[in-house]
């Protein structure tokens, strides 16, 4: 006995009633999908893709945008770095040359005060020893004067101290 | 877990189909079951003299019946148990998937939720994969109707793969006492209302369903033929470069080739959502013909292992109908 | 039809639907191996291949399926 013919089965028989019913079933599935079913669904992926694809759009013109002022930043930065170096460099050739200026001035000051000061002390030192001269000289004729118990003309006695003392002074010069 | 339960609730139409089986054991207790439902008794030892035949079984479960009778005009309109199917089939799809558009229409820019995700994700295979693979920019017109013929053939092939609920609801319920019927099992015009409204049948294992599928997607291949090459396709079914005293020939052989696609396509459909369902009614139906429970755990196992395959097959049949269709359309919109 | 012609009848088809899955089978495996070969080559281009496949497949399948059908029908001669 045929396996699939078996009884009233056949399996390549069509019934037209079930045809009719398929297609008419069918038609409304689709309409009824088609108006409340597919039209909300294509339309609201199509207005997510849209959305979605301007958002990235949107997003690759902001990274393009945004790339550019990087570079611009970085160009600007790179220039205000040399321009600081060389500024830094300028800086640096002022304060050279502000050293060496202030150095070698200070060094002439020093020269000029250490100049000075020799003079002065050299002023002072003759000026010591003339008055230590006269006032040995005055000393000396009043001493003398008192020994001698006379007066003795002032003129002569300098002239006489004077003379002794410039010879003590040449041997002490000398001895010095 | 699942596997045992999706196993039994295989093997529940069949124990249901076979009150054969019970009726010629000889065992007091299975007696004793058959005698309380008073009411079957008559109608099950009118059966219960023959021996168990698998093709009995296959008819119950995969030849289509009426279930209401209808005649329009002299021609058989009947309700039959693939008609209700498919109005189930059709039933859920639109309580699935309107209420999903609308969720999902209401606020196109927010997530959708899970089962909306998981329609979205089909839906935006069909379009892309299917539709505007094989159809480049021309596809818009054609993806609700390619979206239709790939979700009403799945849910017909899923809802082909649960075992009839309206039987086994019976069966339970007349088996705890609380339901009884009246009339013949065996005459489908008499069947309970239960086991009416969900008869578990393939809607898709049919010849008359899948070649009325075959049918629109032919129509939808000529009128695309029409409205994209006009008048022309008439002689643009024959590929260029060919030359005049073939073209008779050719173009002979080029229509007998469009109306094989349509012919293949419902014979495709229909071979694959028969095979699957005879391999598991012939598995389970070894539990029953060699009268032994040795058999049982290879009979569960391999059906359960065919079913599996089943679901695969149900997804896959759904997509290569949508795509053929869809590459048929596409063919037919330019000369090649 | 003698009982004899008959059995070799239903010997012919049954040969011939065996002899068309036979056919259907060899076709269909030889296009998923090379699938798998050509996937193993070259994974980034696996989606193609598998479309390419399945169609290659399906139409194998409808050939197939057309033997059957026909081995059907005769059945019924038988």
């Amino acid at each position: 006995m045929p396996l699939l013919a078996a009884g009233s089965f056949n399996l390549l028989a069509v019934n037209p009633g079930l045809v009719i019913w398929t297609a008419v079933t069918f038609i409304v599935v689709l309409v009824v999908l088609w108006l409340f079913a597919w039209k909300p669904i294509i339309s609201a992926i199509d207005a997510r893709n849209e959305r979605v694809e301007n958002d990235l759009k949107e997003s690759r013109e902001l990274r393009e945008k945004a790339e550019n002022l990087l570079r611009e930043y970085e160009q600007k930065m790179e220039s205000a770095r040399a321009e600081a170096l060389q500024l830094l460099d300028e800086g640096k050739k002022d304060a050279e040359v502000q050293k060496a200026k202030i150095i070698a001035a200070a060094k002439e000051e020093a020269e000029r005060l250490l100049s000075r000061a020799q003079a002065d002390i050299e002023q002072a030192k003759v000026k010591a020893i003339s008055e230590l001269e006269q006032s040995t000289v005055e000393t000396t004729v009043q001493i003398l004067s008192r020994i001698l118990q006379r007066d003795i003309n002032d003129e002569d006695h300098k002239k006489i101290v004077l003379q002794e003392l410039g010879a003590i002074r040449k041997s002490n010069i000398q001895g010095s | 877990m699942k596997k045992s339960i999706a196993a039994l609730l295989l093997a529940l139409p069949v124990l249901s189909a076979e009150p054969v089986v019970e009726s010629s054991q000889p065992e007091v207790a299975a007696h004793e079951q058959v005698e309380q439902a008073t009411a079957d008794v008559p109608a099950e030892t009118g059966h219960g003299s023959d021996e168990f035949k698998i093709s009995d079984v296959i008819v119950h479960h995969l030849a289509d019946a009426p279930l209401w009778h209808l005649e329009v005009n002299g021609l058989d309109m009947s309700i039959t148990k693939r008609v209700v199917m498919m109005w189930v089939g059709s039933l859920i799809l639109i309580l699935l998937l309107v209420p999903t558009a609308r969720k999902i229409a209401k606020n196109p820019y927010q997530a959708p939720s899970r089962f909306g995700a998981f329609i979205e994700s089909l839906v935006s295979f069909v379009r892309n994969n299917i539709a505007h693979d094989s159809m480049g920019h021309h596809s818009h017109p054609y993806e609700p109707l390619l979206l239709t013929f790939f979700f009403f053939i799945l849910i017909l092939n899923l809802l082909g793969l649960i075992p009839p609920l309206g039987e086994i609801y019976q069966m339970a319920g007349e088996a705890l006492g609380w339901l009884h019927h009246e009339g013949d099992h065996h005459d489908s015009l008499q069947l309970p209302l239960a086991v009416k409204l969900w008869p578990g049948i393939t809607a898709t294992g049919d010849i008359s369903v899948t070649a009325t599928l075959a049918g629109i997607t032919f129509l939808t291949i000529l009128i695309a033929g029409f409205a994209h090459q006009g008048i022309l396709f008439i002689r643009n079914v024959v590929p260029g470069g060919i030359h005049w005293l073939l073209f008779p020939l050719m173009w002979v052989i080029e229509i007998a080739g469009l109306l094989t696609k349509p012919f293949a396509l419902a014979i495709r459909l229909l071979a694959n959502m028969t095979a699957g369902h005879l391999i598991i009614l012939a598995l389970l139906g070894f539990i029953f013909q060699f009268q032994s429970w040795g058999i049982v755990p290879l009979s569960i196992m391999g059906s359960v292992a065919i079913f599996l395959l089943e679901l695969f097959v149900a997804f896959l049949q759904a997509y290569i109908f949508t795509f053929l269709t869809a590459l048929f359309i596409g063919s037919v919109q330019h000369r090649h | 039809m003698t009982s004899i012609a008959s059995g070799i009848a239903a010997l012919g088809i049954a040969i011939g639907a065996g002899l068309a899955v036979l056919g259907a089978g060899v076709g269909i495996a030889r296009i998923g191996g090379s699938a798998v070969e050509g996937i193993s080559r070259q994974p980034e281009a696996a989606n193609k291949i598998q479309v390419a496949m399945i169609i290659g497949a399906a139409l194998i399948e409808g050939v197939g399926l057309f033997a059957l059908v026909i081995a059907y029908l005769l059945q019924n001669k038988v």
